[in-house]
């Protein structure tokens, strides 16, 4: 029993022993664990990489949250600083449904009053009120919905009536888009943008237009703003940031007059509607400087709704060459003119003229007996104009045509340019050009070429571009000189030309009395050339089949104004001749050019005008009515609404007058500059200013700033030259 | 009265190589918690300090639970009474939430009581490690028939085996190991020879071996528990590669503390905690420390909890009563591995499982039995103290 019990505590001992050494054995694993956390953590802070994963760069990428800042595109103006093309804000709608979406205190950020919702996301953005609802009823678990292309593309207006509404979990994306007010309006010279999707970021480039050729600078630079956030995407408070400032696109000043570009669109879509033909092109050109007033094309399409686009890229007025017919006319007899070979008493045989074994036909093929040339150019004798060719010789021709700047790309600036081509081989193709045959335009080369008879023989190039400036420095980064092509003919002969061409619209013989517009003298050359046959067998037959055109310069006898207008196959002739559409196009377009110039303007042409009430309309309408109603108008201030106007509606004014508009909201000094007193008077009081004046004639310096603003009886001091 | 008169005499054997690692990290907890917690909960819209005021009322409850159970005599834990209502409590909250089945993070195992959850897992803790070491000190001193036993040993068994079968089906591997390694531990300690003892541990690691490879196979999209096991184990071993998915919480941790560096980024500034780490205030409290006070103070930390749990193993192998020598190698066994689960995790040596670290993570229920626990060493450390005094 003893025995026992001592074995038990020797048992007893050797297990405890064991257990001590089980203790050792415990904590050796124990300092070994700590050993091993010690190097796993000090391998993980001072290396600052694990397998490979360089974790600091990691973690700057995780929380820089690098916000680009987007450079807005540059804007595109008119000759005054008109919006052609601009940026805008569109907004997209969307609606948060889940209502795990939560703020602070609970606060739900889904939407919670579907119906109301519906009703108004329906209202605004032109939905039924249904379809709504059942969009914002989807399928459970769905975090958020859209709704369609009609929630998307919003105005700013159309989000703030929705924002209004007061909604919960209504929310907009942003996107940037580009505003072309004037709808159709110089559409492919001006051309437009589209919209490249780059990793969630939009971004405009030109496809067309000056939007193309320009997009370098109208596009800028965008900025970068790098900021430290969580991952809810919020700013972490005292982080760095770092930045990149945006550069903003450049502004394009053009040369484009936007009265007189509408009222080209107007008319010209009249006369497309009622005679359909299947091109037109017009330019409306200040020859003294080359700048280009106007220019548009049929078929064009409408840069704010893009519709019409698919069917015509093309800007006809540059890409498309073509041959002009008897416009050329104009080069040939300026050529024999400098040439020596042409003979003012000398006379023709008019009616056919065998060139080898081809004949040269007038239009009519009877001819007009025994003419003299300067006869056969107002009758547009083709015969006339292929002798004086021969008479000169094809060199001196050929000579003459690369003179007048054919054959090769005006570098307007705009892509795509053609350079036309000819036909010179064998002498029916050289006596052929001299009609304007055989021989590939562009309607741009000709607008060039005939800046040559408005300069007394000096050749303008075209411009489009005014200048360039650069918004973020407000330096002009391009500014337009009058470019001179060279002395191309000497100054008798255009002023000889420019005499013969106002026979064309002014002898009974001419072909170009349907251009006669009353109070203003004239010079023109009209044109009927045949087209091509498609497959190269010779000329289309019928009346429509010819491209109709004419080339008007006024004033006559020192023209600062030329219009070519051509049109290619009108579809619908309805009895009237090519000449009679292309003056409904023509005319009043002439017209309305020579009376916006003071210089030009027939002082009869002024018309008594009872001024419109815009009291109370938004600013840019009030502008558009006084514009139509002739009336120059000023705006003083720059409030959205008219709050008063001068003179009041109802007065009778003579158009051109001086019309003062002001707007609601702070008073901000106009440019005075150029005004008359008087006009400077009427600011004053309106704006109920005081004011003295030193000197006499129009105002050239004034003691305010202009788009400062001012107070009620403060002093302007007005300095008149 | 006598409970206090008894506790104000003990308190001079206060082992303060214990107590006081206890009060820093229980401190760094309250810190660390509410500074980990109040930019979540602030964006939610709650009051930033919520988690703060229920961390500290946890660390005061907890300073309670020590001293009170510092009062108690040790022999009471060994009382059967005291064990099987502690077993059966332990045992019937097990059944029921495993019946419950309430999942949280992929794992259930909680019951709501109002201010705090409590994890059953945590409790049975406790009851294993005292239940074994009673169980060996009582075969120990008597000698049984040969019938009483095999009963006994059947009982024993079951006693044993019930509760870690529940929590391995609840699903918590976590909890399991941690329970699972205290038993372990106790019955290599129970007297065998090291030989013996170094066999087992050695042919243990190999069998967990085998575990971690044969979840490298399973799908982690296949469903059902041990997918959500395997989804673990792939981010683990290549967390990079599933960032947006199962390795995101591992590779944010190392980013984590990547961030904070040698001296840490200063109290209040982690950016981990903000959205990126999804648990800063439990699982990943320690990378959100080594981000805002730096490698040194987590260094400080595992030296401090390691350092703790040395000094409970060499209390218990200096004692000469069976019951404390295994109550404290368990109790030291599970302290181990809850924090090597947790540690090992956020620094990408084990798969993240779950496991709060000990004292510093959120948490109330841990916060007690810990504290349960602390107040057990304390008194057994006391004991032997009172002895080394009394022999001088």
């Amino acid at each position: 029993m003893n025995n026992q019990k001592q074995r038990m505590i020797n048992d007893m001992k050797k297990k405890r022993r064991n257990r001590q050494r089980f203790g050792v054995l415990l904590i050796l694993t124990v300092l070994a664990i700590l050993l091993m956390f010690i190097i796993r953590f000090s391998y993980i802070v001072i290396g600052g990489k694990v397998s490979d994963v360089n974790l600091s760069s990691q973690t700057q990428s995780l929380y820089e949250n690098s916000r680009i800042d987007k450079a807005s595109r540059g804007t595109i103006y008119d000759d005054s600083n008109q919006p052609i093309a601009e940026d805008t804000t569109n907004y997209s709608v969307y609606a948060v449904l889940s209502k795990t979406y939560v703020g602070a205190n609970h606060k739900p950020l889904y939407v919670t009053d579907k119906r109301k919702a519906a009703k108004v996301i329906g209202d605004a953005i032109g939905m039924k009120e249904n379809k709504v609802y059942d969009t914002l009823n989807a399928k459970k678990g769905t975090f958020q919905v859209e709704f369609g292309n009609s929630g998307k593309n919003l105005s700013l207006e159309t989000k703030n009536k929705i924002n209004s509404a007061g909604l919960s979990g209504i929310y907009f994306t942003k996107t940037q888009a580009r505003l072309y007010p004037n709808g159709v309006f110089a559409s492919h010279l001006i051309g437009v943008t589209k919209t490249t999707e780059k990793t969630g970021d939009s971004k405009l480039s030109g496809v067309m237009g000056l939007e193309l050729a320009f997009n370098k600078q109208l596009s800028g630079t965008d900025g970068l703003k790098e900021v430290q956030k969580d991952s809810y995407g919020y700013q972490l408070p005292n982080s760095k940031t770092k930045t990149k400032t945006v550069e903003n696109g450049s502004n394009i000043y053009t040369t484009i007059d936007t009265k007189l570009q509408t009222y080209l669109e107007t008319t010209l879509t009249q006369v497309q509607k009622k005679y359909n033909p299947k091109s037109m092109n017009v330019v409306v050109m200040n020859a003294k400087n080359g700048k280009i007033l106007a220019g548009s094309q049929r078929p064009t399409f409408n840069a704010d709704t893009k519709s019409g686009i698919s069917k015509m890229w093309r800007n006809t007025l540059i890409e498309d060459s073509y041959e002009p017919g008897s416009t050329m006319k104009v080069f040939t007899m300026a050529a024999a003119i400098e040439n020596g070979a042409y003979n003012e008493n000398a006379t023709y045989k008019s009616g056919v003229l065998k060139v080898g074994t081809k004949m040269v036909p007038d239009w009519n093929t009877s001819g007009w007996g025994l003419i003299t040339y300067r006869e056969g150019f107002a009758r547009s004798s083709n015969v006339g104009m292929a002798k004086l060719e021969q008479i000169m010789g094809p060199n001196a021709w050929l000579e003459y045509i690369k003179k007048f700047g054919f054959l090769k790309s005006t570098n307007l600036g705009l892509a795509s340019e053609a350079n036309g081509s000819i036909e010179f081989q064998y002498p029916i193709e050289q006596a052929d050009t001299a009609f304007g045959q055989g021989i590939n335009v562009t309607t741009m080369q000709m607008m060039q070429g005939f800046t040559a008879f408005a300069n007394n023989g000096k050749m303008i190039k075209p411009t489009l571009v005014d200048k360039i400036v650069d918004p973020n420095t407000g330096k002009t980064t391009y500014q337009a000189k009058t470019t001179s092509m060279g002395q191309v003919i000497k100054k008798s002969t255009s002023q000889e030309v420019l005499s013969m061409m106002q026979d064309v619209i002014y002898k009974d013989y001419g072909t170009g009395n349907a251009f006669k517009i009353d109070g203003y003298k004239l010079a023109a050359k009209t044109g009927t050339a045949q087209i091509a046959n498609s497959d190269g067998t010779g000329y289309l037959t019928g009346d429509a089949n010819y491209v109709f055109s004419v080339v008007g310069m006024a004033p006559a006898k020192d023209p600062k104004y030329v219009i070519y207008v051509t049109m290619k196959q009108p579809q619908n002739m309805q009895g009237t001749t090519g000449n009679d559409i292309l003056a409904q196009v023509f005319n009043p377009l002439m017209k309305r050019t020579l009376e916006e110039d003071s210089s030009t303007a027939l002082s009869s042409s002024k018309t008594n005008v009872m001024v419109a009430d815009v009291k109370g309309s938004k600013t840019s309408s009030a502008k558009s009515t006084l514009n139509e109603q002739n009336l120059d108008v000023a705006v003083i201030g720059n409030g959205r609404t008219i709050a008063n106007q001068y003179p009041a509606s109802g007065a009778t004014v003579l158009s051109g007058r001086k019309v003062l508009l002001v707007t609601d909201g702070e008073m901000v000094m106009p440019d005075l500059t150029g005004w008359s007193k008087s006009d400077a008077v009427n600011a004053a009081e309106i704006m109920k200013l005081n004011i003295t004046t030193t000197g006499s004639g129009y105002v050239s310096e004034q003691s305010i700033k202009a788009n400062t603003v001012v107070k009620k009886s403060t002093t302007v001091k007005l300095t008149l030259k | 009265m006598q409970i206090l008169k008894r506790m104000t005499q003990k308190l001079q054997y206060l082992d303060y190589y214990i107590f006081i690692p206890y009060l820093i990290l229980s401190g760094i907890g309250v810190v660390m918690v509410y500074s980990a917690s109040s930019y979540k909960v602030q964006m939610a819209g709650g009051d930033p300090t919520t988690y703060l005021k229920k961390q500290l009322l946890f660390a005061i409850l907890g300073l309670m639970v020590v001293f009170f159970i510092y009062a108690i005599k040790v022999n009471f834990f060994k009382s059967s009474k005291f064990i099987i209502t502690f077993g059966a409590v332990s045992i019937l909250s097990l059944v029921y939430v495993v019946a419950s089945g309430k999942t949280v993070n992929g794992a259930a195992g909680w019951i709501n009581l109002g201010i705090f959850n409590v994890q059953p897992a945590e409790i049975s803790k406790i009851f294993l490690v005292l239940f074994m070491a009673q169980q060996v000190a009582f075969r120990e001193n008597k000698e049984l028939s040969y019938d009483s036993r095999y009963k006994r040993r059947f009982i024993y068994a079951v006693a044993v085996a019930l509760p870690l079968f529940l929590i391995l089906i609840e699903p918590d591997v976590g909890g399991f190991i941690i329970n699972a390694s205290a038993v372990l531990i106790i019955i290599l300690a129970s007297g065998y020879s090291i030989g013996i003892t170094t066999l087992i541990s050695v042919g243990g690691m190999g069998g967990l071996m085998l575990l971690l490879s044969k979840l490298k196979s399973v799908s982690p999209d296949s469903g059902g528990p041990l997918a959500y096991m395997a989804g673990r184990f792939v981010g683990f071993s290549d967390p990079f590669k599933y960032q947006q998915s199962s390795g995101q919480q591992l590779v944010n941790s190392y980013y984590a503390l990547s961030n904070g560096g040698i001296f840490g980024a200063g109290l209040g500034n982690s950016i981990q905690k903000r959205g990126y780490l999804p648990e800063p205030y439990t699982d990943f409290i320690l990378a959100i420390t080594g981000e805002e006070l730096g490698l040194l103070m987590v260094l400080f930390i595992l030296i401090l909890i390691f350092g703790m749990i040395g000094r409970i193993v060499f209390i218990g192998s200096k004692s000469k009563e069976t019951f404390h020598t295994l109550c404290c190698y368990g109790i030291a066994t599970f302290m181990t591995v809850q924090t090597v689960f947790n540690v090992g995790g956020i620094s990408g040596i084990l798969p993240i499982t779950g496991v709060t670290f000990p004292f510093l993570s959120y948490g109330g229920s841990s916060m007690l039995i810990l504290s349960f626990c602390v107040g057990l060493v304390l008194s057994i450390s006391a004991l032997r103290k009172k002895d080394l005094v009394n022999s001088k």
